[in-house]
């Protein structure tokens, strides 16, 4: 039981639908058939651009969206399939914690009643209580603990004396517990024993205290109990928003960039904390970050995401080592300084991510991706090649945006022109001169283009230059038991990442010396 | 003789009076900056970072003033003749480009109010001006992109054009404020890539502040280590991050989390950074120094220049100490004058008693 992982995702996808009346856009597909695992006590780092889904992702996690497909198991449970009053429960065993410590929090609410909301919300404790060395019917403040989770109090009748069990997180003394056993009355010989339970405390003193030991638990003391957010330094109120998410004896948290609004040496004593809380409390993180550094520091295993993908899985140690997909490559040869642990040049992608409404049909990296498969039918210089990539993220930033109505329909009609495309693909083509075939479908996407139709030039132009990179999605590669990305390059047909990003690190240096030369 | 500075700031303080208290947010600041180097100026939020930017362009607005110190800007001395004829010189690059750029206005209408203001350039000549910065500024399309609100742009579009806003004016010092902190790993390469790249056609003078040490290592020249108002340590860039002479520093590198092994706990800086609301009587970083003494409590540190090569050095780990020997060989290669100033830029310097004469012997060894 105890090797599975705790939190399984399997072909997840959460989609932002947008309907309106007029007709309905592409759903914005945010996360999109994304899976992994996480194992108990372990902490899963989730890295990527802003914008990458991982914050939806988190948030499918936590159940505040709702899965658009997929399957979402928390220790065997499957998530996607509770009803709504289920759902509520569950949640108890997940907490968040996030970003922006000054906005989590509400300013109006002294520190304990923010700490202590969510056990009001679940009506935080419920006395549970399960009998031991005998059977016996429960009476008094006490309920029949079902099963599945562990009991508040455990009861044992088989000595003289019945002696009382408290779960360690509940912040109630023996000497509060009255426990009576009653044998005489009932008919039934099976069943005459009635236990009854008396708890003195009220559940709103409980909850105080367990505000207090929470408190404590996260380095702040008691007198902080009594202040208002604004009293507190960023780092001391982080420390207030994992009080709070640990309120609940969560098992699972998920923590969404939670040291980035934090100066250097505050989000030091954070870490440090939560790596403390994680082992002292046996918890489960999704780290979600864009923080590199970071994630290195505190994740076990991580997941590095690009539009709405999972583009590589793996131990931390591995995927800093020797990261296998462009995309991590980039990301890793990015960190600034010598935290970086990249060793070649950096690897800087052009332009942006395309919009998540209208990905890639293929690689979702395939319009930015520095090591992409070229096809064999061209023999292009390098600089001739990185002008068709330029042109092509024109073309694809123009099918992305909205374009007037008036103005599309002149175009389609011939009545108006694009000069504006056809002057810069002129423009980026200037220094480059292209055999005359490779030319003459330029040509031809401009022409297109020009008529206002972007998606049959996007067509015309993948279909000359592109390769599978445009058309096929790459699926995963499995590398090691628990390392996988997904990559067109790991098939053995093709050179592999690295040594295709070395070799057009070259020769790009090269084509620029040469340039430099020449307008010198 | 060498060149003189660009930008020259000397012993600046700059107060904010509150009912309350008066907030000495800068306290004696000074530091250069010459044609075509980035200085940059490092500390942690409240240390007085953006303070000093903003004095330096002018910009403080009531209740901060400036009550001591001058600002030299390529001789002309800012705090008395004042900062209105001089705003082509210097500009700014803030933070979060959203914030930065007006959401009812074009991207070109903005870079063309800023021409029409500093150049005197008006309408079809304003136009193709823009489009070229827009270029400049590495953005592709720009003739199509010009005619866009900030809303159509990604963040790290939205700060080439704040970039192409503060270029507009022909600036020959570029003060960067956090430019890169709202921005994406990926996209903050391609920006410090870009600033290298104008620095390099412009020989532009870049004053480069953030909390960052990473984007600082890749970034600046130069260094000074802001705390508490007070520049604490300044050092060639590779020298710092080799050497880290005050405890300071050290303190801040060691709490970068890629600097520890991942297994072990990161060290940490108790306490919180004071605001200091008067002249120092002691070491404001003393209650949270590890290395503090006595005399620290009751003594104002000044500037100890240190000696390259037989500075302190406290290693975090073996893979930053494999790091150090490819950094030692190199030496510093900025200003090589024999003026002054000059002085000040080449050499390194530490605000800590650790380096004064009589506690020479204190220096701690390395471990």
């Amino acid at each position: 039981m105890t090797r599975d992982p705790l939190v399984r995702v399997e072909n997840l996808s959460t989609y932002y639908e947008d309907d309106s009346l007029i007709g309905s856009k592409p759903p914005v597909k945010a996360v999109d058939d994304v899976s992994f695992t996480i194992k108990r006590g372990e902490t899963l780092g989730l890295v990527g651009e802003s914008g990458c889904g991982k914050t939806t992702l988190g948030r499918t996690l936590l159940g505040l969206l709702d899965v658009t497909d997929g399957r979402y198991t928390v220790d065997g449970t499957d998530i996607t399939e509770l009803s709504s009053e289920q759902r509520r429960d569950w949640r108890t065993r997940i907490g968040m914690v996030f970003q922006d410590p000054a906005e989590s929090l509400n300013d109006r609410m002294t520190v304990g009643e923010i700490i202590q909301e969510p056990l009001t919300a679940h009506d935080w404790p419920t006395f549970s209580a399960a009998v031991r060395g005998g059977e016996a019917t429960l009476a008094g403040d006490v309920t029949e603990a079902s099963s599945a989770d562990s009991p508040a109090l455990t009861i044992d009748i088989s000595g003289d004396a019945p002696t009382v069990e408290i779960r360690e997180t509940l912040p109630l003394y023996q000497d509060e517990v009255t426990v009576s056993v009653d044998e005489s009355t009932g008919s039934d010989p099976s069943t005459s024993t009635t236990v009854t339970v008396g708890i003195t405390p009220s559940r709103a003193e409980l909850r105080r205290e367990r505000a207090f030991r929470l408190l404590d638990r996260v380095g702040l003391s008691e007198e902080h109990f009594y202040r208002y957010p604004h009293q507190f330094s960023g780092g001391q109120r982080q420390r207030v928003g994992i009080a709070r998410a640990l309120a609940l004896e969560p098992e699972f948290l998920i923590l969404d960039e939670p040291v980035s609004a934090l100066d250097v040496s505050v989000q030091a004593r954070i870490i440090n904390l939560l790596e403390e809380l994680q082992e002292t409390l046996g918890l489960t993180y999704l780290f979600i970050a864009h923080d590199l550094s970071v994630v290195r520091h505190i994740a076990d295993r991580v997941a590095v995401m690009y539009l709405g993908n999972v583009v590589e899985v793996g131990p931390t140690t591995s995927v800093y080592q020797s990261p296998q997909h462009p995309y991590t490559v980039s990301l890793l040869s990015a960190i600034p300084g010598s935290g970086s642990p990249w060793e070649g040049e950096r690897v800087t992608l052009p332009g942006t991510p395309p919009s998540p409404r209208t990905p890639p049909e293929g690689c979702p990296l395939a319009t930015r991706c520095p090591a992409k498969i070229r096809p064999d039918d061209w023999s292009l210089s390098p600089a001739a090649w990185r002008a068709i990539d330029a042109i092509q993220a024109v073309l694809y930033r123009r099918a992305g945006e909205s374009q007037p109505i008036v103005g599309s329909i002149t175009r389609r009609l011939g009545l108006s022109g694009d000069d504006e495309l056809e002057a810069t693909i002129e423009e980026l083509l200037d220094d480059v001169t292209l055999p005359s075939d490779a030319q003459a479908v330029i040509d031809d996407v401009i022409e297109l283009a020009k008529m206002g139709d972007t998606d049959a030039a996007i067509e015309q132009f993948s279909s000359s230059f592109g390769s599978a990179c445009e058309t096929d999605h790459p699926t995963a590669t499995q590398h090691d038991k628990s390392w996988r990305s997904a990559c067109h390059r790991h098939q053995n047909e093709y050179v592999d990442v690295e040594e295709t990003i070395g070799s057009r690190d070259r020769s790009s240096a090269a084509v620029d010396s040469v340039d430099g030369t020449v307008n010198n | 003789m060498s060149e003189p500075p660009l930008l020259a700031v000397e012993d600046l303080v700059v107060e904010f009076t509150t009912e309350r208290e008066v907030i000495r947010a800068v306290d004696g600041i000074s530091f250069e900056i010459h044609a075509g180097e980035t200085v940059g100026l490092v500390g942690e939020s409240g240390s007085g970072k953006s303070v000093t930017a903003r004095a330096v362009l002018g910009l403080l607005s009531s209740p901060g003033q400036i009550k001591r110190g001058q600002i030299q800007l390529q001789g002309t001395e800012l705090t008395e003749s004042g900062w209105d004829d001089h705003r082509g010189t210097i500009s700014i690059v803030f933070q979060d480009p959203a914030n930065s750029l007006n959401p009812v206005y074009t991207v070109g209408d903005q870079i063309v109010e800023a021409l029409k203001i500093h150049q005197g350039l008006r309408g079809r000549m304003a136009t193709t001006r823009a489009v070229e910065l827009l270029e400049d500024v590495g953005i592709p399309d720009a003739t199509a992109r010009i005619d866009e609100y900030p809303h159509q742009l990604s963040g790290g579009m939205q700060q080439r054009v704040v970039i192409a806003i503060a270029l507009a004016c022909d600036p020959d010092i570029l003060v960067c404020d956090e430019p890169t902190t709202a921005l994406d790993v990926t996209i903050q390469a391609q920006i410090l890539d870009l600033l290298a790249d104008l620095q390099r056609d412009d020989d532009l003078g870049i004053l480069f502040i953030t909390h960052d040490m990473g984007v600082i290592e890749d970034a600046t020249d130069r260094v000074n280590v802001i705390y508490a108002g007070e520049i604490v340590e300044r050092a060639p860039t590779d020298v710092l991050f080799s050497r880290p002479a005050h405890p300071y520093t050290r303190a801040l590198l060691n709490s970068i989390p890629g600097r520890t092994p991942p297994d072990a706990q990161l060290p940490t800086i108790d306490g919180e950074v004071p605001t200091p609301t008067g002249p120092a009587s002691r070491c404001r970083f003393a209650p949270r120094c590890p290395e503090a003494f006595a005399a620290c409590e009751n003594t104002a540190p000044t500037h100890i220049s240190i000696d390259t090569d037989t500075a302190t050095k406290t290693p975090v780990s073996e893979e930053f100490d494999a790091r150090e020997s490819t950094v030692e060989q190199s030496s510093p290669s900025h200003g090589a004058g024999a003026n002054e100033a000059a002085t000040r830029q080449t050499n390194r310097s530490a605000a800590c008693l650790l380096y004064e004469d009589s506690t020479a012997h204190q220096q701690p060894d390395s471990q």
